[in-house]
């Protein structure tokens, strides 16, 4: 991070947080502060001590009941880094420490945060008189990043104005969290935005919270303030998938089609759920799939427990829904014969197609984006030989070489929120034509890839080279709100905006005189087109769809998933630039592949096995991409989709090959195991 | 909570004397070669507050000695260095065992005195390098011994070195192993219930098994061989009969049991990890290829 | 301690207690922008440098361990003709790295072209073992590493 200060000295500041994960904070007792360090906890916050995203909210700093392990306490800032490591060391901290945690298998009804359902027609009554009924339970356990890539940021706070500087997915929540917080009037905070690294959707909502502290911090010293991530903290800063279990019940007719479906779902939302309405949204609506089921009943609680934060990881979840209606519909297939390619072509609705909420889609083209991918991979013939394979193993695996599987899924994703927004915050962007014929896009959003699709959109419709078009850097005072920068926002709904700015300005462009400026914003759809309440109608800005294969073996001796070939498939609407989204398709595959298979703690260090997004073998898989563009309109994301599908392909393959139901995400060496142990 | 790290001394001595006269006068400091072990646990190591010997600048530590009858390495010589030394030279399992340590970033400054002499745990190239009947030469001021690398540390984990003394050389036999192999899954210090490492040694004449080495490592403090096991299967035909296999497995089944080391998905692994190696053994190089 | 070391060719005094690690020293120290801290366990290889002439991760190396050693960072590699032909392989892939992740794969590759004149798949994996930032993957830096090899076989051998 730039440090751009010069003549100031920028205090270094580190927080303290708590060592037992539930109890009373009873005191924190600083060391003798040295001149020029100094120390705050939530008594010395002059605003509010919360941070707030959408419509929850959280405590900066712990005022009396300590909720998990590594909540902040305190944070000390001072001239010299390691005299602030070591002062936070020597705080005196007391607790009057409560054992009993809140645990996530057994939970009371004090512990659910939110419930939502949705109902259509009469499950019970069909379930009750069902010719067949198929239940499976679905486990995707929680998974904390990797690494962080968040940098810390740094808060200077003179003549009550309040600069930040760090990167940020969403500026202008960070600036309503700093001015509550610092009790200053919103414009007098300004957030500066720059590029920013790739994330796990770790800079959500986590800068807001270090540029709350380091600008409390920064008041009271008079000096700029920069609070960085400290090892110790490890649980303030960095995020985690959150754990879900899906319980499913279908009937099921003789030709095995599914007549009702009946799902509860909890999630794991730790201490202090953040996102929650949109989070258990997203995963009730990838768990409803994209089947005609006529009787459906959903209901997802979001639980709190004793561990830290669990929220936004790579989106909200969605694709714990998807894997397990993708899992459980490949096991209906199984017990009725077919093969999982053979009883998706017959139950996936055709042109005139509408999801389970009842959102008509228009140009779903389901059907053929499956059959392209079943004869892109071979798949009914492979399927149909991995199935003799196994019914003719007679002997153990062992000594017979590795074992194989093939798999399928199909589904969606959504692009943009679902739930309704406060009128403050919506997604703007501004264009400006100037007189040298430069473009620039004014956006508080950033993406390295969004932000190519962008200059590429603009260069197209305007009629002029992508060189010549400038994404403007700036900071929350001279650039519109575009939004928090997640749910594929920055491709779907921006590109969108940008579009539309840049035909308006190639109408006014013979009529008026440069520059001309125009601005456009996103406006929610109305509850005609989705009723989040009533959870009816489209619930995204658009859908992204594709369908995947998994082929896979069985390494029998150390019990790993070695991943032969991935093919993909992919509707997402209009594709500005191919290479780019290959590039991040192969990516996201390679992403999923170790979170779904090598490890079920991704901090732990991989200088053993082969790391992080590689896998296991000294050679990578066979992936094929194909990119079908039948919707010219809207351009949608495209790196959720493997996230969402794969999971489920694979496990279906490993079924396959084992013979063994598996249900378990991350499927690790352990689980599978545990498995084919019977255990 | 913070130990005063203010007033620690660093030794950076440039000979193995000065080493070793520093070691006398000051016993229980830390010695540091590598450091990347220990500097991934810097909060958590206890020894981090000790004073610390820097053996980066000692030449005489980090020379590789080739003869015909053993290949002769400094404790000090990096990773990278060792396997640049050549596949021809080294034996496979060793190689095949310094190269899984980490990537090269990291086996650029670790090195093999480091990965045999840390405390907490057998790493790598200990179980690999007992087979291979390696000895280490182990100094103190005035003072040298020789000491098979098999009585370093004790059954309990418990190191025979005192607190004067460094090793200085690891001497590693070059016999004629036609059947090598290594291969470890997992971190032993971050996954400890679930890492594991098999080596294995074997020297076969015309159809005949007449050496077999096998042990289970990176499993905590200590490794798991069975000599039952190895003697079993000494002088046995090649391809050996499933009976035979059985045979072999329960003596290594038994090793297990009496080691208590191993949790039950290690135990799993072992036993597919034989029941595979067993059943594929020909009599010809298959591993080393 | 006082420790002073050769940093892009030039000379580096710095008061920092013993334990300090490498890329905190360059981070808040030498103000070196191309370092980062993300794990601290040498894996992310957000902080890799060059250290005496080999890939290292600077968050394992002590503050001791860098006296007197000679360390090359991103901004001295840039610097480079060996750097240019990297670029110029990341740019004709049509890939850009994020900050955090920049300095680590450049001098990754660098380290790997160092040993390797003409690198397979296995050893470039096995060199990119550990994290890799989810702004690339690895399919894309085998490509450039492979396109760099032929770049500077192209300049040491004549055209191929």
């Amino acid at each position: 991070m730039a440090r751009d200060y010069p003549g100031t000295k920028v205090l270094d500041a580190y927080i303290i947080a708590s060592t037992i994960p539930r109890g009373k904070l009873q005191s924190i007792q600083f060391p003798l502060l040295p001149e020029g360090y100094y120390g705050i906890t939530y008594k010395d916050i002059p605003g509010r001590n919360t941070l707030t995203a959408f419509k929850d909210s959280r405590p900066l700093l712990c005022e009396n009941i300590i909720s998990y392990k590594g909540e902040p306490l305190a944070v000390i800032c001072g001239p010299d880094k390691q005299t602030v490591l070591s002062l936070c060391r020597q705080t005196r901290v007391e607790y009057e420490t409560d054992y009993s945690l809140l645990g996530f298998n057994k939970y009371t009804e004090d512990q659910i945060a939110a419930e939502k359902s949705f109902t259509k027609g009469n499950v019970d009554k069909i379930l009750g008189g069902a010719y067949q009924t198929v239940e499976g339970k679905y486990h995707v356990h929680s998974q904390p990043a990797g690494f962080s890539s968040f940098q810390g940021v740094i808060a200077a706070v003179s003549k009550g104005i309040a600069t930040i500087q760090g990167e940020t997915q969403w500026p202008f929540q960070l600036r309503r969290c700093v001015a509550a917080v610092c009790n200053f009037p919103l414009k007098n905070v300004r957030v500066k935005i720059g590029k920013f690294n790739p994330t796990y959707d770790e800079k959500l909502v986590i800068p807001s919270l270090y540029a709350s502290l380091a600008a409390v911090l920064s008041l009271k010293a008079g000096k700029p303030v920069s609070l960085i991530p400290g090892e110790e903290d490890h649980a303030v800063y960095a995020v985690q998938r959150p754990e879900v279990m899906i319980t499913r019940l279908s009937a099921v007719d003789e030709k095995g089609k599914v007549l009702a479906e009946k799902a509860v779902i909890e999630v794991n939302m730790g201490a202090y759920p953040l996102f929650t309405d949109e989070l258990l949204s997203q995963i009730l609506i990838g768990a409803a799939g994209s089947y005609i089921i006529p009787n459906m009943k959903i209901t997802c609680r979001g639980i709190i427990t004793s561990e830290p934060p669990m929220n936004a990881f790579k989106g909200l979840s969605f694709s714990a829904g998807t894997f397990s209606v993708e899992t459980h519909f490949s096991r209906i297939a199984e017990l009725y014969g077919k093969t999982p390619g053979q009883w998706r072509l017959s139950f996936l609705p055709g042109k005139k197609a509408y999801l389970p909420t009842g959102g008509i889609l228009k140009d779903f083209h389901g059907k053929t984006l499956l059959q392209k991918v079943l004869d892109n991979s071979d798949f009914n013939r492979k399927y149909a030989a991995y199935e003799l394979l196994r019914k003719n193993r007679k002997q153990g695996p062992i000594g017979k070489g590795n074992i194989r599987g093939i798999g399928l899924s199909f589904g969606f994703t959504g692009n943009g929120p679902t739930i309704k927004r406060e009128k403050n915050e919506t997604y703007s962007i501004k264009v400006r034509l100037d007189r040298d014929d430069t473009v620039t896009i004014l956006s508080s959003a950033y993406g390295s890839q969004s932000t190519a699709i962008w200059k590429e959109t603009a260069a197209a419709i305007l009629g002029t080279d992508p060189s010549s078009v400038i994404v403007q850097q700036g900071d929350t005072s001279n650039l519109p709100n575009s939004g928090p920068a997640f749910l594929s926002s920055g491709i779907s709904i921006i590109t969108s905006l940008v579009e539309k700015c840049c035909i308006e300005i190639k109408k006014q462009r013979f009529h008026h005189a440069l520059p001309i400026v125009v601005k456009r914003s996103y406006r929610m759809p109305g509850t005609r087109r989705w009723d989040p309440e009533k959870f009816k109608g489209l619930p995204f800005h658009s859908l992204s769809w594709g369908a995947a294969i998994a082929e896979i073996e069985i390494d029998p001796v150390f019990l790993r998933v070695l991943v032969r070939g991935i093919w993909l498939i992919i509707d997402s609407g209009k594709i500005y630039n191919k290479k780019i989204a290959v590039d991040a398709l192969e990516t996201s595959i390679l992403e999923t592949l170790t979170e779904t298979l090598i490890k079920d703690d991704l901090t732990l260090p991989s200088t053993f096995d082969t790391g992080f997004n590689v896998p296991l073998e000294r050679h990578l898989p066979l992936i094929s991409i194909e990119i079908e563009e039948t919707r010219k309109n809207t351009p949608g994301g495209i790196s959720g989709i493997p996230g969402s599908l794969l999971p489920s392909a694979i496990i279906s393959a490993v079924t396959q090959a084992t013979g063994i139901y598996f249900d378990t995400l991350p499927l690790t060496p352990e689980v599978l195991h545990t498995h084919m142990e019977g255990k | 909570m913070a130990e005063n790290r203010t007033g620690r001394n660093i030794f950076a001595p440039k000979s193995v004397s000065e080493l070793l006269s520093i070691k006398q006068q000051h016993p229980d400091t830390l010695l540091w070669a590598g450091g990347t072990a220990l500097m991934r646990q810097q909060n958590i190591h206890p020894s981090f507050s000790k004073d610390i010997i820097q053996l980066s600048g000692i030449r005489e530590l980090k020379k590789i000695r080739r003869t015909e009858r053993y290949l002769e390495i400094g404790a000090c010589v990096p990773i990278k260095k060792i396997l640049n030394v050549g596949q021809h030279v080294l034996p496979f399992a060793l190689s095949e065992a310094l190269r899984s340590i980490a990537p090269p970033h990291i086996r650029n400054r670790a090195t093999l005195g480091g990965n045999l002499c840390c405390r907490s745990r057998r790493l790598n190239t200990y179980s690999v390098l007992i087979l291979m009947d390696a000895i280490l030469e182990i100094r103190k001021s005035g003072k040298s011994r020789w000491v098979g690398l098999n009585r370093l540390f004790t059954r309990k984990g418990k190191d025979s070195i005192q607190d004067n003394e460094v090793v200085t050389r690891i001497r590693i036999p070059l016999n004629v192993w036609n059947l090598q192999y290594f291969t470890a899954v997992g971190d032993p210090f971050y996954d400890p219930f679930n890492a594991i490492s098999f080596s294995l040694l074997m020297e076969t004449h015309k159809g005949l098994i007449s050496q077999v080495r096998f042990a289970v490592g990176n499993i905590g403090k200590t490794i798991v061989r069975s000599i039952d096991f190895e003697s079993y299967l000494t002088e046995k035909k090649l391809k050996l009969r499933p009976k035979e296999i059985d045979n072999a497995v329960e003596y290594f089944k038994k090793a297990m049991e009496q080691t208590e080391v191993l949790t039950s998905f290690q135990k799993e692994r072992t036993i597919r990890f034989i029941l595979w190696f067993l059943h594929e053994l020909r009599d010809y190089n298959l591993f080393t290829e | 301690m006082k420790i002073n070391f050769s940093l892009n060719g030039r000379n580096v005094d710095v008061e920092t207690p013993s334990e300090t690690r490498l890329s905190d020293i360059l981070k808040d120290n030498a103000k070196i922008g191309s370092v980062h801290t993300a794990c601290n366990k040498g894996e992310c290889r957000s902080c890799t440098i060059l250290f005496n002439g080999d890939a290292a991760a600077s968050c394992l190396i002590p503050a001791f361990e860098a006296r007197s050693s000679e360390i090359v960072t991103l901004e001295g590699f840039s610097k480079t003709d060996d750097y240019h032909d990297i670029m110029q392989a990341f740019e004709e892939t049509g890939t850009t790295l994020c900050d955090l992740c920049r300095g680590g794969t450049i001098l990754t590759i660098y380290s790997i072209l160092e040993r390797f004149a003409e690198p397979d798949e296995g050893q470039i994996l096995d060199a990119f073992r550990g994290s890799i930032c989810p702004c690339t993957n690895i399919r894309i830096i085998i490509q450039v590493v492979k396109k760099t090899a032929l770049y500077r076989r192209r300049k040491r051998f004549g055209r191929k």
